[in-house]
């Protein structure tokens, strides 16, 4: 059984880097970042940019993991930052988009934040995970993108999230035109 | 006042003859960790408050043995609820993977008590949490620059969390699996208003019936089984299908050669009078 799903998206860097919401301080920040957290749209006809409860606590722990490797950053200014608890027993990690070359590494941090999230559940087969990852390459000023959603057991998550990256960010490689220039179908 | 050597043997409890006094030990407790805050000893205050968290699990067990007897199902379903919270807080300060302090007894018998009983359906809040501060320092929580104490970490013998400040009730969904277990629902009676108890805890019963004391170590095991058709009297080929499946019989257990419902299997490891070795079916 998957837990898998993948589509075309063009909410990428730029999308949430152009947000009206956001101050051209952190727009500029965003553009520069490897990995940003971005808020859910529309919740429950809610206009304004949310954030899964616990979004702090994952917010800061993938930074200090990603320190001197990666730039993480979020998609909202500090003062319009706001949680939705739903008080599901269900772990919303929320939404990431990043560059190909972290999506690897953040899915391991993010995996090790899921396992410090279910103490007592060690074998993670009583708690659901939903965790949406953007994974955006580019090259010569093109970029292509896929979400990778997963919906499933906290204990087939490692595992799930690599197999998929494995087999989808190779793809979004070979539709990118060259350095050369050739092969210029891309969106961007 | 007791050494902290003397609370950690007293917390070394296995029968109800070995059972410490906890008021005094969590008296001992609290000056053992103011003691350990004046001077500087984080990592002591830490210690000092695992001890009370473990005194917490162990005192809301027992609680739950003794509600569980006297027939409080709710208010110890409440309890169990306590103690699952009280270990996640433990879990990550304290190793819980040996039965120290009874400890991983109890942890293990949590999800088995809560499959026993009859909720299925709970109230949960949706919450726009909009500000929040920090519970250690009372520093206003901003996501790119925080206080820096991290949730779930010990500080000055103090968990940390956050408490919301301000925030915006959005709604109220009908879940079956909640954060907060105790948002069982109950119906109201209409002619007094109020909400009563009609669930069938009767898997619960059989199990205090057969559960001396909180020491007492047993398993439950859920599987299905084949229950014979006739103990469901005249079922209609268009009526519902008494597996609770929520299909018609004819399109579900009318071709098999029973109904399949759920089987709760217990294993005692220890002796249970003679008359009380039966299975009890439950509809």
């Amino acid at each position: 059984m998957s837990f898998i799903t993948t589509q075309a998206t063009d909410h990428g860097f730029d999308y949430w880097s152009s947000q009206p919401f956001l101050k051209d301080e952190t727009k500029r920040k965003l553009n520069e970042a490897d990995a940003i957290l971005v808020p859910q749209e529309g919740f429950r006809g809610n206009q304004e940019p949310t954030f899964p409860v616990c979004t702090e606590e994952i917010f800061q722990f993938v930074r200090e993991r990603l320190d001197g490797q990666a730039t993480v950053d979020i998609a909202i200014e500090d003062e319009d930052y706001k949680e939705v608890a739903l008080h599901s027993a269900l772990l919303i990690i929320g939404a990431f988009v990043v560059t190909s070359l972290v999506a690897p590494v953040l899915t391991d941090v993010v995996s090790e934040y899921i396992k410090r999230r279910i103490y007592g559940d060690a074998k993670g087969d009583r708690t659901n995970v939903r965790f949406s990852l953007t994974v955006e390459e580019r090259i010569a000023g093109s970029a292509r993108r896929i979400a990778i959603s997963y919906d499933g057991p906290a204990s087939e998550f490692h595992t799930s999230m690599k197999n998929a990256i494995a087999v989808e960010v190779p793809k979004l490689k070979q539709d990118l035109p060259k350095l050369d220039g050739t092969k210029p179908n891309a969106d961007s | 006042m007791l050494t902290l050597e003397h609370i950690a043997d007293r917390l070394h409890v296995n029968d109800t003859s070995t059972l410490p006094e906890y008021d005094s030990i969590l008296r001992d407790l609290k000056e053992h960790k103011l003691s350990a805050v004046r001077e500087g000893n984080q990592a002591l205050a830490k210690q000092m408050w695992c001890f009370e968290q473990i005194v917490e699990v162990q005192v809301n067990f027992l609680a739950v043995h003794e509600l569980l007897r006297n027939g409080e199902y709710y208010e110890g379903w409440c309890k169990l609820e306590q103690i699952e919270l009280v270990l996640l807080r433990l879990y990550p300060h304290f190793n819980a993977t040996t039965d120290q302090y009874w400890i991983g007894f109890i942890a293990k018998k949590i999800p088995m008590l809560q499959s026993l009983f009859p909720y299925r359906m709970f109230t949960s809040p949706e919450i726009l949490e909009i500000e929040k501060k920090c519970n250690i320092c009372g520093e206003k929580i901003s996501i790119r620059n925080p206080c820096g104490h991290r949730v779930g970490e010990i500080y000055d013998g103090k968990y940390c969390c956050r408490i919301v400040t301000k925030c915006e009730f959005i709604a109220v969904a009908m879940v079956t699996d909640p954060v907060q277990k105790y948002s069982v629902v109950f119906p109201v009676d209409p002619k007094t208003g109020k909400s009563h108890d009609r669930y069938n805890y009767s898997t619960v019963e059989y199990l205090i019936k057969r559960w001396p004391t909180p020491f007492h170590d047993w398993t439950v095991e859920w599987t299905k089984a084949l229950h014979p058709k006739k103990l469901f009297g005249q079922i209609g080929r268009n009526d519902k299908c008494p597996c609770d499946s929520g299909v018609k019989y004819k399109k579900c257990c009318m071709h098999r050669e029973g109904i399949l419902r759920p089987h709760c299997q217990f294993t005692f490891n220890y002796s249970i009078p003679e008359e009380l070795q039966v299975i009890e079916l439950s509809y």
